[in-house]
């Protein structure tokens, strides 16, 4: 089999310790299998890494792969992801990102970069279509991810070079540091930024080019206009998202009871309105911008207010956009802002710019904040542990805390950690709010059943993008489920995750699918690679990849038992609002969940389920 | 009641809450309506059909938060304070959509 589109058939695996550089041939047999991207980054790591393996040792690998669709002209076809061992979980982890890095990156010539061993001395990858090498970064070390971006740009003479890269917090080792590319795309969660720190790989920088190559351009031209066109009629992906990015979502959530606040204490925030997409679309929006081929443009670019400027004494670089930046996305704004009980606009918008300069995830960020708070309000830590009041609702704190998790500098150090290490250091594991190590997004699951299903079987640890079952439990599309009943939310959630996961592995972004369908993807996916999928076959490359991030995770030595959500989640019943004497019924989903995925009541895939993928 | 996004300028010249006097949902929507400047737009942006049976396909309607969907649609009986959510939204996508 030959490769007639979409790939480019060649892989870098980069030897850091030996500070060399290979172009190898991708596998085929698994691009087919796996597709590309989330999925055959996977089948690669399963191979070559030991899942027992510390995370933070050379002996982990860090792989930047792209789609089939990656590059093409589908709309949304600007992703990358970034798959490895995750710090924070100890589990496997898939970050996903956005911009132009990955479409430069195929034209340049490679579907992935497989990252192995640890340089001696910081290093970067420059990559200009065929030349790829590996050049010294001493001079960059230290610095935040806009200097690094801007100075690889001037340094390379190519300006229009894209640029990933970490800050100061994947250089220390916070276990929730992100990778930044274009300023402000990150692939932002379990601390995949960190396993780059531990290699002393600094950055990435490509230029491209040349073109991704489509079996069939014909039918590629049809089938990605018609999807185009699908984006257009559907409201979410014509109007919602281009006029007030997730965002939107900040009103709606805390309608239904379901916004998680200080740290999920409550699950309506009073001031949600100040913080929403409808006040930011007001007030403060300066543009919306798109990634690469993207027709839906979510992201916002958001004016911080002169006064706010002054008031924390952070300027924006002037190279950059001036007193604005870009986002905030929903769950940023939730995380630094309702889940900390903050309501003032300026001070989110300013941590949201610094996690982007500094490298780190906004939500794990947030979260860990927002159970410090809870610790300091409880009278378990005071001034003289944090240095600082942190109440909650306090902008200073949360910017204060911002710079100092990233630096590891004084308490920041234990915020660093993650509110799971946190929380077990303070003598009060209670406070994490989150699954497998890494902290919750912004529903509450006792509000939004099948989100607590999604989140405790994630395979990442809890995470929104996995399966999003607020589209059938507040959005109610394609069907309304009862956001309050347990029946039937194994099946959905199985759905869901299979459909996500399928989405990632195309290169695509998953924002697609409130417009779109698998159905739509599919023939797009046939035109361009060439192969001749059965019409069901996406999906089910979904599920394989699930399985075997499964086994993988279970080879790590997770169990069923970590399938399992806190205490607070599934004892203590919501104590107002809509959504009040709410607990999690995980337990009665879960045996239901196993039983649709076709595993035993521990948790294991079947033999039989694994033939029928053929994993077996 | 509260209106959420685009709906705030198209039905209530940009206001975010507004104080109805209704017994239903289908009432309060039909007040909403014969209130509006632009009668026809409004109506197509809360009703499916001129009709007025059924709630336009991408409007979620909360009564207290919980969507009308669980409760009697748009049949359903409201008392004095209660709240009741406007907003528009719209996704298909997943299996099935
Ligand atoms: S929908 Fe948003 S995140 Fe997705 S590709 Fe478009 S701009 Fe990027």
């Amino acid at each position: 089999m030959t490769l007639q589109g979409g790939f480019t058939g060649t892989i870098l695996r980069v030897d850091l310790t030996r500070g060399s550089v290979e172009k190898e041939a991708i596998r085929e047999d698994w691009a087919r299998e796996f597709v590309g991207g989330r999925g055959i980054a996977v089948r690669y790591l399963h191979e070559e890494v030991d899942p027992q393996v510390d995370p933070l040792s050379p002996d982990n690998k860090l792989i930047f792969a792209t789609g089939p669709l990656t590059g093409t002209n589908a709309s949304c076809g600007a992703r990358y992801m970034v798959i490895t061992k995750g710090p924070l979980t100890g589990a496997v982890t898939t970050s996903n990102s956005g911009g132009r890095f990955a479409p430069e990156l195929k034209f340049a010539g490679y579907d992935m970069i497989l990252f192995e061993g640890r340089s001696e001395r910081p290093v970067y990858l420059w990559i200009q279509d065929e030349i790829a090498e590996l050049r010294d970064a001493s001079h960059l070390w230290g610095k935040g991810v806009f200097e690094t971006e801007d100075t690889i740009r001037r340094e390379s003479g190519l300006p229009d070079c894209a640029v990933s890269a970490i800050g100061p917090a994947g250089e220390n080792l916070v276990r929730y540091a992100a990778i930044v590319n274009e300023k402000y795309r990150a692939a932002g969660r379990s601390g995949v930024g960190a396993v780059m720190g531990s290699k002393n790989l600094k950055a990435i920088a490509v230029r491209g080019t040349g073109a991704v190559r489509v079996a069939d351009p014909v039918a590629t031209m049809r089938s990605q206009w018609a999807m185009k066109h699908e984006l257009t009629q559907a409201p979410l992906t014509a109007e919602g998202l281009p006029a007030y990015g997730t965002l939107a979502l900040m009103n709606v959530i805390n309608e239904h009871g379901a916004l998680p606040t200080r740290n999920y204490r409550d699950s309506q925030f009073e001031n949600a309105e100040d913080i929403s997409g409808e006040e930011l679309a007001e007030t403060r929006l300066a543009a919306n911008k798109a990634c690469f081929a993207c027709t839906i443009a979510c992201g916002r670019v958001s004016r911080i207010s002169e006064e706010g400027v002054g008031r924390y004494g952070v300027s924006c670089s002037p190279r950059n956009w001036r007193h604005a930046t870009e986002g905030p996305e929903y769950e940023n704004a939730w995380s630094l802002g309702a889940d900390c009980g903050i309501s003032d606009f300026d001070a989110i918008l300013k941590s949201n710019w610094m996690c982007n300069d500094l490298g780190m995830d906004p939500i794990s960020l947030g979260a860990t904040i927002a159970a410090a708070m809870e610790l300091y309000e409880a009278g378990v830590i005071d001034e003289s542990v944090t240095g600082i009041p942190m109440p909650f609702g306090s902008g200073e704190a949360l910017l204060t805390m911002t710079e100092k998790a990233a630096y590891r500098d004084g308490f920041g150090d234990q915020i660093a950690e993650g509110s799971k290490i946190m929380g077990e250091r303070l003598g009060h594991p209670e406070v994490f709010m989150g699954v497998k190590g890494q902290e919750f997004p912004a529903y509450d699951p006792r509000a939004l059943q099948g989100m607590g299903l999604g989140y405790a079987t994630s395979n990442r640890g809890a995470c929104h993008l996995r399966a999003y079952t607020v589209a059938v439990e507040v959005v109610g599309e394609p069907e309304p489920m009862d956001p309050r009943a347990a029946e039937g939310k194994g099946a959905v959630t199985k759905a869901f995750q299979d459909t996500s996961t399928a989405v990632d592995a195309t290169g695509l972004c998953l924002f697609l699918t409130f417009g779109t369908t698998l159905e739509s993807i599919h023939p797009i996916l046939k035109a361009v690679t060439g192969f001749d999928l059965a019409d069901n076959e996406l999906l089910q490359a979904g599920e394989r990849i699930w399985n075997l991030e499964r086994l993988w995770n279970l080879r790590a030595g997770l169990t069923a038992a970590d399938d399992t959500l806190p205490k607070r989640m599934l004892k203590d019943a919501i104590r107002g609002g809509p959504a009040q004497g709410e607990v999690s019924r995980l337990p009665e989903m879960l045996p239901d969940y196993y039983r649709e995925r076709g595993w035993t009541e521990e948790g294991h895939p079947t033999a039989e389920k694994l033939a029928e993928l053929g994993l077996g | 009641m509260r209106l959420l996004a685009g709906l705030r300028d198209r039905l209530a010249g940009g206001s975010h809450a507004l104080e109805v006097d209704a017994s239903s949902v289908r009432d309060l929507l039909t007040r909403l309506v014969g209130e509006s400047p632009d009668f026809r737009a409004a109506e197509e942006l809360v009703f499916e059909s001129a009709t007025r049976d059924r709630a336009a396909r991408d409007l979620r309607i909360l009564v207290n938060g919980r969507s009308v969907q669980f409760l009697a649609g748009l049949d359903t009986n409201l008392q004095s304070n209660d709240t009741v959510t406007l907003h528009l939204t719209g996704a298909r996508g997943y299996p099935g959509g």
